[in-house]
């Protein structure tokens, strides 16, 4: 009795049918790639905001802010996500997938960034602060002229993390019916009954922009750190 | 020039800066020394309101602050403070500029001058303490000392009537030191207003107009440095210059 003669190798991936449908797959690709890039964007806003709320003097901004990461990180993506486009259909507000898939990635990478950002902030040395503020700069001047631009090169590596994870979460979009990569890919293998040439397609793509876009944050680091001992 | 009139700053229950009474004219050199502790940086931050006092009077030039336990708003606050720069034991450059960027980051931004009327003014400064030619490294690239020249050029950026120095040379390699020393001479003959914490007796009995010795919050005793070094008064301040002639 031997487990691996029931295995069918010839069958794990089809190469021709994988060039085949390379053309629609990519297609769901430019979803991936452009929801990853707009929703980093919104997200990084949100974190910034979200960041310099939680470290805030006043409490009514500090709150909001604390209540929201803890629960965008507190509660699972895929849940986020089908409470906007399956639960607040019931209350009256209707999303398209893409709308919804927006606010909810954004949304989500605002939550986890937030942390990375208020952590970078939080390590520029005080004498920055007192350097700043002894020449007169208010907390704003301050912020964005001396403590942002340092505590960019110190984010960078988490914010990566939260770039790398985000595109590949784009593929959950799937379940709310967004023509994202993951999306196309089941059609394609439900019609030609081959999920394993699509999956292992898909599975090579992620992994090879991913791939890209590590080689993107060594650059970036080095040129963040160019004058840092 | 410097009127400080029973001040008093407390960290909780500690008081650091017990009734001080300060008054500097235009021009002196003011060096205040002190055992570790004593509340001399203390009082040189307060002096800018890096530390908001507990009670008394602060006046520099024509801005007066009277702490009473009332909240000083931000606005009062940047008025005084513009009256004064600040030099730090650590320099605290800015890492991500370079020297020139570092002079006119703050008329830049906080005076809003233009780029074009306020370069050949910062590299005057840069010349100033002799770093022309270092206006484009960045501060990493920059022994102690002359990061430290370039936070004093930052500091006369702004034009402040006071420069308070912060133990400018205690950060520094015993052979960088002489640098920032002569930069600060030069800046007492032309009559800049300077108060400086220092432990470098040498140099206040050399350019101080007056020294004072600070312990445990208190003023101890002022003097020309003559005096002050060779005949002190008071018995607190013999024992702190016997240990540092000792050392």
């Amino acid at each position: 009795m031997d487990f691996w003669q029931y295995i069918q190798w010839e069958k794990l991936f089809d190469a021709k049918l994988a060039w085949q449908s390379l053309p629609y797959v990519l297609q769901g690709f430019s979803y991936t790639i452009l929801l990853s890039f707009l929703t980093m964007l919104i997200g990084l806003l949100l974190g910034l905001l979200a960041a310099l709320g939680r470290m805030s003097k006043y409490r009514l901004l500090r709150w909001p802010a604390r209540v929201y990461i803890s629960i965008i990180r507190g509660t699972p993506l895929l849940v986020q996500l089908f409470i906007l486009y399956f639960g607040l259909p019931v209350i009256g507000i209707n999303l398209t997938p893409v709308f919804a898939a927006i606010i909810g990635l954004s949304l989500n990478v605002g939550g986890y960034s937030a942390e990375t950002i208020r952590g970078a902030i939080l390590s520029i040395p005080s004498g920055q602060w007192e350097a700043a503020t002894a020449l007169n700069m208010s907390y704003r001047q301050a912020m964005r002229r001396i403590i942002i631009p340092q505590a960019t090169r110190v984010a960078l590596p988490g914010l990566a993390n939260t770039f790398l994870s985000l595109v590949k979460d784009t593929s959950l979009l799937s379940v709310i019916t967004v023509p994202e990569m993951l999306y196309q890919a089941k059609i394609i293998g439900g019609r030609e009954f081959d999920y394993m040439t699509l999956y292992i397609l898909v599975a090579i793509i992620y992994w090879f922009i991913c791939t890209v876009l590590s080689f993107l944050q060594d650059y970036l680091e080095k040129r963040f750190s160019r004058h840092i001992v | 020039m410097i009127q400080v009139q029973h001040l008093v700053k407390s960290f909780g229950s500690l008081e650091v800066l017990k009734d001080i009474h300060l008054e500097v004219s235009k021009g002196q050199v003011v060096c205040i020394i002190g055992p570790s502790g004593s509340g001399k940086s203390t009082l040189l931050r307060c002096l800018n309101l890096l530390e908001t006092p507990t009670r008394g009077k602060i006046q520099i030039g024509s801005e007066m602050i009277d702490f009473n336990g009332q909240k000083i708003s931000e606005s009062t606050k940047r008025k005084l403070r513009f009256k004064t720069g600040m030099v730090f034991q650590g320099f605290h450059l800015f890492p991500h500029k370079t020297a020139l960027e570092n002079v006119m980051e703050a008329p830049l931004v906080v005076k809003k001058e233009r780029k074009e009327t306020l370069k050949p003014k910062a590299e005057r400064l840069l010349e100033k303490v002799g770093l022309f030619e270092k206006r484009d490294a960045y501060p990493s690239q920059l022994s102690g000392g002359q990061q430290q020249r370039v936070a004093i050029a930052r500091a006369l950026a702004m034009e402040p009537e006071v420069l308070l120095f912060d133990e400018p040379t205690s950060a520094l390699d015993p052979e960088l030191v002489d640098e920032v020393l002569k930069t600060m001479k030069e800046l007492a003959q032309e009559e800049q207003t300077m108060l400086i914490v220092t432990h470098e007796m040498s140099f206040a009995r050399e350019v101080a107009d007056f020294v004072l010795f600070m312990d445990e919050g208190r003023i101890i005793e002022v003097g020309v440095p003559e005096q002050l070094f060779s005949r002190p008064k008071e018995e607190r301040t013999k024992q702190f210059l016997a240990k540092f002639i000792q050392k």
